[in-house]
């Protein structure tokens, strides 16, 4: 049975489109490049959409990869150390952080309180990585929240900050230009070069934001500017 | 005064040119996370320039786009070498040398070495015996300055700054590759088509095929930017994201062309006419700004003998490596 279209992208590279169950699949096929993936694979980007395989062309052709991929009897994967967490992020939710609260407001026509609480309340998953080196989308966000991208983005956004846009929210790992509408920040670093384990997140893995003050806010940041601050798992 | 860097050998940029980096083979497996490869645009002036100097062919080398930097040694003597293009050279002021591509050349305490990257091509690859004394991020000393990430403090050289080097060059004896010769301006760019086909009309693709597209001003290692046409595209403003791959041309909703590079983006929401074959990546180093290149349609299984050749070719100039 076929499970997969698929598109080049050149002669190392391969898009793999899920029929079907797309999130099933799809999930299966990423951990299994993760986990054991076949001699010559180098990368994966998996998005919502497809899960982009980049080879070495020397050591697999794209012929080779399609095959194996259509062969891999997706029924009886037993995937080990399929390992995903679910961390505790704290965020601060004052104005001085939540930069677009009362945009959000007027455009929802919610409460700051409401649009606080929608956020807060959601267990995400983070679905996909990129735009910047170890930012999470994270979904699902409350419909309630629903709203598009600002049409003029910001030329700094403060790193730690929480945005939302669509139906997703996203944390900013860095300081950087970007359109999400902001409703909060976090004082932990979820990409920090000083470890060598450096990217907290992997795709899969679920976040819980914990409400915190202003005050608990600088303290925490200030603690990790000194030295990087545990983040705290969640025992499931 | 007792200075602890005192046995240290470096380099002091006395001028940081305008964007020269410190890359090596990239940072490998962390894409699903977010984080662009970064690393060398050609691998095989990568593996030459570190040959000709006695490295590992894949130590960290800096790669200079349209202008190279100048800077003075300090400490012990190195061997350096340089590959680019055809009027590309390795100048050492204060004595008056001018060095070709496809040689090494020792310097001493003071010399004061310009990398020329010339007017015929775009990057040129710049090697030090011993190599420079970064630490890897994520596996890698590649910088990728849009990040800050790796490299010297995350950033292209800039004036003043000590690039210290690795200390192994006691026996390193100066090489030549024989009959080297730079190659010419690239004028095509072989391509395999997609991965978004299926977001093009057919004479939207004619097109982008059939045009000589200029390689504009508009560079840097994310990406180089083409003018000559406008390619439509029916994907739309709505297009989801997905995955990026390094070489693919993807179109912009104004619908320029911007080839992507080691820098980009991991994922993004534009749609992707056509991918640049793996073996002509190490080609763009070989663009020049303002001429005209095309591209040129080719099957999986022609881009997979053409690599078969090219690594053959490399292997070759490699072994055939000698001393001066």
């Amino acid at each position: 049975m076929k499970n997969f279209n698929y598109q080049l992208a050149g002669d190392n590279g391969i898009h793999f489109y899920p029929i079907g169950q797309v999130n099933d699949l799809n999930d299966i096929l990423i951990s299994w490049f993760k986990n054991s993936p076949p001699v010559g694979v180098i990368d994966i980007i998996p998005s919502l959409v497809n899960l982009l395989v980049i080879f070495d062309s020397n050591k697999i052709t794209s012929e080779i990869l399609i095959d194996y991929v259509e062969n891999l009897d997706f029924e009886n994967i037993v995937l080990e150390n399929k390992k995903s967490y679910h961390w505790e992020i704290p965020i601060c939710y004052e104005k001085k952080y939540g930069l677009d609260l009362g945009y959000i407001s007027e455009k929802c026509n919610l409460t700051e309180r409401n649009i606080i609480n929608l956020h807060q309340q959601n267990i995400y998953q983070v679905c996909m990585m990129g735009f910047l080196p170890g930012l999470p989308f994270l979904s699902e966000l409350d419909p309630k929240l629903k709203l598009p991208r600002r049409s003029n983005p910001r030329t700094l956004v403060p790193s730690g900050s929480i945005g939302i846009a669509i139906n997703q929210s996203v944390i900013y790992p860095q300081d950087s230009p970007g359109g999400w509408n902001i409703v909060g920040r976090t004082p932990v670093s979820i990409f920090d070069q000083r470890k060598e384990n450096s990217i907290l997140l992997s795709i899969g893995d679920r976040i819980t934001f914990r409400r915190i003050t202003a005050e608990e806010f600088e303290e925490i940041f200030s603690l990790n500017q000194k030295s990087h601050v545990q983040i705290k798992e969640i025992k499931i | 005064m007792k200075n602890k860097n005192n046995n240290l050998s470096f380099l002091r940029v006395l001028s940081g040119g305008q964007t020269t980096s410190l890359q090596d083979l990239g940072r490998i497996g962390f894409q699903d996370k977010g984080v662009p490869p970064s690393g060398v645009i050609s691998k095989k002036n990568m593996k030459l320039a570190n040959k000709l100097v006695g490295n590992n062919e894949c130590e960290a080398v800096l790669e200079s786009f349209i202008s190279g930097p100048t800077f003075e040694m300090k400490g012990l003597k190195a061997l350096v070498s340089i590959i680019g293009g055809k009027s590309t050279s390795l100048e050492i002021i204060n004595r008056n040398i001018k060095v070709r591509p496809g040689r090494s050349i020792e310097i001493v305490q003071n010399d004061l070495v310009k990398i020329n990257n010339g007017n015929d091509n775009l990057i040129s690859t710049f090697s030090i015996s011993g190599g420079f004394k970064v630490p890897k991020i994520l596996g890698s000393k590649s910088t990728n300055p849009s990040v800050k990430m790796g490299g010297f403090n995350g950033g292209f050289l800039e004036d003043d700054m000590l690039l210290y080097l690795n200390d192994n060059l006691s026996d390193a004896e100066e090489k030549i590759i024989p009959n080297f010769s730079s190659p010419q301006t690239i004028k095509k760019l072989r391509v395999i088509l997609g991965p978004h086909g299926n977001k093009f009309e057919k004479s939207q693709i004619d097109k982008f095929l059939s045009t000589n597209w200029e390689v504009t001003k508009d560079i840097n290692r994310m990406g180089i930017k083409l003018s000559g046409d406008e390619i439509k595209s029916t994907a739309g403003r709505d297009m989801l994201s997905d995955g990026n791959q390094i070489g693919s041309i993807q179109i912009t909703l104004k619908g320029e062309p911007i080839i992507l590079l080691p820098d980009r983006g991991t994922i993004g929401g534009y749609p992707k006419i056509a991918t640049i074959i793996s073996s002509d990546l190490d080609q763009i180093s070989n663009l020049k700004i303002s001429e005209k290149i095309y591209f040129e349609s080719i099957d999986v299984l022609s881009a997979q003998n053409i690599s078969a050749i090219k690594n053959k070719k490399i292997e070759k100039l490699l072994s055939s490596i000698t001393k001066i």
